[in-house]
């Protein structure tokens, strides 16, 4: 099976001015620093700040990349706006985060579900507007909401409508970039039986951003955690939460309140440690070394890249592969 | 709640969605588009048609009869005549140019706002040429070189405020296009074109219309300015400003010629402010 959507070593690098007003130094804030996946059913998960958001951008091309690529069904992704550019918006759509400022205020919510069939030249008026009623009854919303405008709405409901205007055109793959993070944990929960229940009817991959472990453990199939523009650890979401391998995993997971009683009361949990480190300014070697229980000369001189464990679990640390002592290196 | 609460009566609730300052701003211009439209039938008298034996003749009520509701001038010419033609000359002026200047200006920030890096520049190197000359000088120059007529005026004063819109528009844009719903809209698919002509430029327009009504008031003032300094509208033709600057010798005998006008200019200028606030408000649909 070929993968629907492909990224391969994405690039973003953002000029900025340090501080200092007019002498300030130029510096280049690397937002992605090579990041690679395959997208059947994907998630990415990371602390704000490392570089999520710019992932789904770039993603579906809203960012141009510095480098790197993205193919959808095999073929690049153009970044001008010609045919197949439009083609190509045709399969991929994108939900927000806040649902407000993705909608027009102005233009009420059944005008705005319509939008994409107009902007594609498909079907007459009739046909759109039977369409957009459809999507916002498959959505759970009700017709007299057709002609309602985004403000009337409540958050819950704004959020059905950028999902229904994400799929009027029946897309392949839907980024989602923290579609829930605005919502109250009651229309989290809606919301994400939406997207599963939706997933199920169309066939559809999602590649589904969030800093929300537990959201991110409901939903997905595949897990790549995020730090400092690039993945440090990706495999099924089992497997990564019950047993993390990288030493910034564990200490994600262990940050999550967990019930007595659950799986991981025997382990000693690893506290996070300080801040992320700024973007512009990244330590040599590991990224993660300065937080690192586990930092060893080595994590100094080495950057560690992705690599496969025997099982199959993909890990960037020199400890899971046990190149360096550690508790969580795995014994082969 | 109040204990006492009753329900408001059917005039309050008419006055609190038609607020008195509002019906009266509305009024004004209202009237005035309508003695415009009316001119030929209102006017009880040519409006070049002297009458020499009833010369600086006193409005009604100081002295004046009914015959001149609001006095004649020095040729014996009624004011209210001369006063309804200057209404319609003066507003079509102004509209037309007012209209000018805020398609300009809008496309001009549109286009820098799109293409942004060595355009936009340039386009605002033209807004602030644009706003650094002195107008009325140019205005002076231009009219005095190819003569004085009606088109070349309305022309000049479109090009008048034209850079107020133009850097309005470019600022505003350029935040839309960061903001959720033009991006949401973009990678719909949508052309840029789309994207500025159906999402954009009806979020921003109503500070827009703001600007316009804003600027409505200063193009009547300028037409008045231009027709005072004797470059504007021309005589047998009059327009407010030329009433004005034409009454100004008698101000001390005659102060109607020059009143009359003068409170027209005053009057309209607040008002179409007003209607603007309030259009602006109407037309958001999250204010209601």
């Amino acid at each position: 099976m070929t993968d629907l959507l492909v990224a391969e070593n994405l690039v973003r690098h953002y000029a900025v001015r340090l501080p200092g007003g007019l002498f300030g130094r130029q510096a280049v804030l690397k937002a992605l620093d090579g990041v690679s996946f395959s997208l059947r059913r994907g998630r990415i998960v990371g602390e704000s700040g490392c570089g999520k958001s710019t992932t789904a951008g770039l993603s579906i091309d809203l960012i141009p990349p510095t480098s790197g690529r993205t193919l959808l069904d095999g073929e690049p992704i153009a970044g001008t706006d010609d045919a197949r550019w439009r083609r190509q918006r045709r399969d991929m759509q994108m939900v927000f985060q806040d649902p407000l400022s993705a909608l027009d205020r102005r233009i009420p919510v059944g005008r705005q579900v319509m939008e994409p069939l107009l902007i594609h030249g498909l079907g007459d008026r009739a046909e759109r507007e039977a369409r957009a009623r459809a999507v916002l009854g498959n959505v759970g919303l009700q017709p007299h909401h057709f002609d309602r405008y985004p403000h009337e709405l409540s958050g819950g409901q704004r959020q059905r409508v950028v999902l229904a205007r994400a799929l009027t055109l029946n897309p392949s793959v839907l980024v989602c970039d923290e579609p829930v993070s605005a919502l109250d944990v009651s229309i989290q929960a809606q919301v994400l039986n939406l997207l599963e229940r939706l997933q199920a009817e169309f066939d559809l991959a999602y590649l589904f951003i969030s800093h929300d472990l537990k959201v991110v453990r409901q939903i997905s199939h595949d897990v790549a955690v995020m730090y400092l523009g690039r993945i440090v650890e990706q495999g099924p979401p089992k497997r990564l939460f019950e047993q993390p391998e990288h030493p910034y995993t564990r200490m994600l997971v262990d940050a999550v309140p967990a019930v007595l009683g659950g799986g991981r009361r025997f382990r000693r949990r690893i506290q996070p440690r300080g801040e992320p480190p700024n973007p512009i300014d990244v330590p040599t070697g590991c990224p993660f070394r300065p937080r690192c229980p586990l930092a060893q000369q080595l994590c100094m001189a080495e950057r560690p890249t992705l690599e496969r464990l025997p099982d199959g679990q993909l890990v960037a640390c020199h400890a899971a592969h046990g190149r360096i002592p550690g508790p969580l290196a795995r014994t082969a | 709640m109040d204990q006492n609460y009753t329900p408001p009566g059917r005039i309050s609730r008419f006055f609190e969605k038609w607020p008195l300052l509002v019906l009266f701003a509305l009024g004004w211009p209202a009237l005035m588009l309508a003695v415009s439209a009316l001119a030929d039938v209102l006017t009880p008298y040519a409006i070049n048609a002297t009458d020499l034996r009833n010369r600086l003749h006193s409005p009604m009520g100081f002295g004046g009869s009914v015959l001149h509701p609001f006095g004649t001038d020095e040729l014996g010419r009624d004011v209210m005549t001369r006063l309804i033609f200057s209404i319609r000359m003066s507003v079509a002026i102004a509209f037309v140019a007012a209209i000018i200047s805020a398609v300009i200006g809008t496309a001009v920030g549109l286009i820098a706002a799109h293409f942004r890096g060595v355009v936009e520049d340039m386009m605002m190197a033209l807004a602030d040429v644009g706003s650094s000359l002195p107008f009325m000088i140019i205005a002076l120059a231009v009219l005095a070189i190819f003569g004085s007529n009606l088109f070349l005026l309305v022309c000049l004063m479109g090009l008048s405020g034209w850079e107020r819109y133009a850097r309005l528009t470019r600022g505003l844009t350029i935040s839309a296009k960061e903001q959720g719903y033009a991006r949401a809209v973009r990678q719909l698919g949508a052309s840029p074109a789309r994207v500025y002509l159906v999402h954009i430029l009806p979020n921003i327009g109503g500070t827009l219309l703001v600007t316009m009504t804003l600027t409505f008031p200063e193009v009547i003032l300028l037409e008045t300015g231009l027709s005072f300094l004797g470059l504007g509208v021309q005589p047998p033709a009059s327009s407010l400003g030329n009433m004005i600057g034409f009454g100004r010798q008698y101000l001390h005998t005659a102060p109607w010629i020059l009143l009359a006008p003068s409170a027209v200019v005053v009057l309209t200028t607040p008002s179409i402010s007003t209607v603007g606030d309030w259009l602006r408000d109407r037309m958001d649909p999250t204010l209601h």
